[in-house]
């Protein structure tokens, strides 16, 4: 008979610096200050969740539904007694709450323990779970002696998942730019970052579907403070569609030392996020979205946004648009934006106008013309042009993925890449030059910065924009097709060097 | 903190000293906006009216963000509301205008209820 060996015990977890500097590495026997779980309200099937002896397939899922009212309740108990409700679906709420509150709601104690597991990049490494004393099924609250009995049939504590996405992009056999250095290399922002000018200590916010913490940010020590949710939004770890993760990547090229911060929106509720963005005071907000209004009058929404917009230009952000991709992009066209449109460069450095960028005189603000200046953008028929991580199989890595280009990517749909950029990806560029811009030189104004930006863009003489809004060729000197033309960092830093009073930065040449 | 799904959120427009506010507008610039800032009282007035109401309040500039749910803005504001399917998700739209209530009236202009827009991809 073998000998019986002893189990062995876990292994310490070793903390190590991070790549640039010293982090500091939570500890993993001590609980994260809010725990996440998903409450399953009693099943019209009178079978629990957690103690069905049957596979949960399409074909059984509807015998774990839950009434309506019964929902309603649980929901109402569970915000009584101090949870989040972070979701709901017909089946389980999801909540979060600090543990003192699970442990006082269903008298029970949690714990952790740590696993070895496969993580990102198949790295094994210890990963910590929450598990509760009780429960027939592990990391399951038993809810049968607690007041949540009429409710609830038990609570699952969420155990930790990792993505697949790769820090580094897939290859694909078709001309298009990677993040960062050919976004980078394309608005002249290389020479910037070589004499220390990378955004730093310019706070900027981003207006958008959220932001998924990808590999590629955290190879390259890319730093964001925690997602900031805007009205209707839950989820601030997720970004179900992958634009706001992708479309960040942009503003992380040209300056990869902002302090950035991403505002979740939803859809349907951009005033408020864009409210909440302006309340943080940040330097440059960075807004990738729109409407179509190809005349007046403005609805309450418009001028709601309006008055948002112009409020934190008073109050000294520079506020940057998309132009749109097609569309008359409201508010694109508000004239207290920086108007972003879209030139595409190839693989020769040769540029041109992007004709999937809009460009329009506007008829509801006289004499403003649209765009004020441009980022790399691509060309019809999709944009595919900028490979952007985003959060493994969201929305657009698994729409813009599979296929061939140019109607697709040739990515994976569930790889954490996707090649996409419209008008989209010109309004972070630029917003990544503003920050340079204001790093240079913090007093600028709004304004000041829009003039630096106009005033030392490559002029584009080739190409047209979307025939949607007119197909206005590039021509020499400001056009609607392009604006003033193509940003470029590197001259407008100079340019906010030689402003009159003595700037903060010299440039060594 | 995260928002319920199923709730509800609006921009509500709060009056300056003289009574005018960004609803009577048809064009809002950094030109006019400190124009139409709404007065610290009315904005203090209506932010605890609101909250007395339940709704939940952020004091955002310059008009403020609430959120409830569609039973809350029903009542409050007398709304009867159409569910719009969008490719990004579903959404309500107010099928009346806001009726704002009497004790309100003197602080608040008008309740604005968001739209979807599309992100420029």
């Amino acid at each position: 008979m073998a000998k019986a060996r002893r189990k062995q015990p876990a292994a310490p977890v070793k903390k190590r610096a991070s790549a640039s500097q010293k982090v500091a590495v939570p500890d993993d026997n001590i609980l994260p200050p809010e725990v996440f779980a998903h409450a399953s309200v009693r099943s019209v099937g009178g079978v629990s969740l957690f103690e069905s002896s049957r596979q949960i397939t399409k074909e059984t899922v509807f015998d774990f539904y839950s009434p309506e009212s019964l929902v309603v309740r649980a929901v109402e108990k569970l915000k009584a007694a101090g949870f989040r409700i972070m979701g709901v679906n017909g089946i389980t709420v999801s909540i979060a709450a600090p543990a003192a509150t699970y442990e006082a709601a269903f008298q029970t104690k949690l714990g952790i323990k740590n696993k070895y597991t496969i993580k990102e990049m198949g790295k094994r490494e210890l990963a910590q779970f929450i598990l509760p004393e009780d429960g027939n099924v592990p990391g399951t609250i038993d809810v049968r002696k607690t007041s949540f009995r009429d409710v609830l049939e038990g609570v699952s504590i969420n155990e930790p998942v990792y993505f697949m996405g790769s820090a580094f992009p897939p290859a694909v056999d078709y001309w298009h730019l990677a993040v960062p250095g050919d976004v980078s290399a394309g608005l002249n922002a290389d020479w910037c970052h070589r004499n220390g000018i990378s955004g730093r200590n310019v706070r900027v916010c981003m207006v958008d579907s959220g932001w998924y913490r990808h590999p590629y940010f955290t190879r390259r020590g890319y730093r964001s403070r925690p997602v900031v949710l805007g009205p209707a939004t839950a989820n601030p770890l997720a970004d179900e569609s992958g634009h706001g993760t992708g479309e960040s990547a942009n503003l992380f090229a040209v300056a990869p030392d902002v302090d950035f911060t991403m505002v979740k929106m939803h859809f349907a509720d951009a005033s408020g996020a864009f409210n909440t963005a302006a309340a943080l005071r940040p330097g440059v907000i960075s807004c990738s979205w729109g409407k179509d209004k190809p005349q007046g009058p403005l609805s309450g929404d418009d001028l709601v946004l309006s008055a948002a917009i112009a409020n934190a230009v008073v109050n000294g952000t520079t506020v940057v648009f998309s132009a749109g991709n097609g569309g008359w992009g409201f508010p694109g066209q508000h004239p207290d934006v920086i108007s972003a449109g879209g030139v595409y460069m190839d693989e020769n450095f040769s540029l041109q106008a992007s004709d999937y960028a809009s460009g329009f005189a506007s008829n509801i603000y006289n004499g403003r013309n649209v765009p004020d200046v441009c980022g790399l953008v691509g060309l019809q028929p999709t944009a595919a042009y900028i490979m952007l991580p985003v959060q493994p199989g969201d929305e657009i890595d698994q729409r813009r993925g599979g296929g061939s280009f140019p109607n697709n990517d040739e990515t994976q749909q569930n790889d954490g890449w996707a090649v996409f950029s419209g008008t989209s990806a010109a309004a972070p560029q630029i917003a990544g030059v503003c920050a340079i811009l204001k790093q240079v030189r913090p007093s600028l104004t709004p304004v000041q910065v829009k003039d630096l930006l106009k005033a030392t863009a490559i002029d584009i003489t080739k190409g047209a924009s979307h025939t949607n809004t007119g197909g206005h060729p590039a021509k020499a000197g400001p056009d609607l097709a392009t604006g003033n033309g193509l940003v470029d960092a590197w001259r407008a830093a100079n340019a906010a060097l030689r402003l009159v009073s003595p700037p903060v930065q010299t440039f060594w040449y | 903190m995260a928002d319920e799904p199923n709730t509800i959120s609006a921009q509500v427009v709060v009056k300056t000293d003289s009574g005018s506010s960004i609803a009577g507008e048809t064009e809002i610039t950094s030109k006019n906006i400190q124009h139409l800032f709404p007065s610290e009282t009315n904005l203090t007035h209506a932010f605890t009216q609101l909250k007395e109401h339940g709704f939940s309040v952020r004091r955002t500039l310059p008009t403020l963000t609430i959120t409830g749910t569609k039973t809350l803005f029903e009542k409050t504001f007398r709304l009867s509301f159409e569910k719009k399917a969008h490719k990004s998700g579903s959404y309500y739209v107010p099928t009346t205008q806001a009726s704002i209530p009497s004790e309100m009236k003197d602080s608040v202009a008008a309740v604005v209820f968001p739209e979807p827009v599309e992100f420029f991809e």
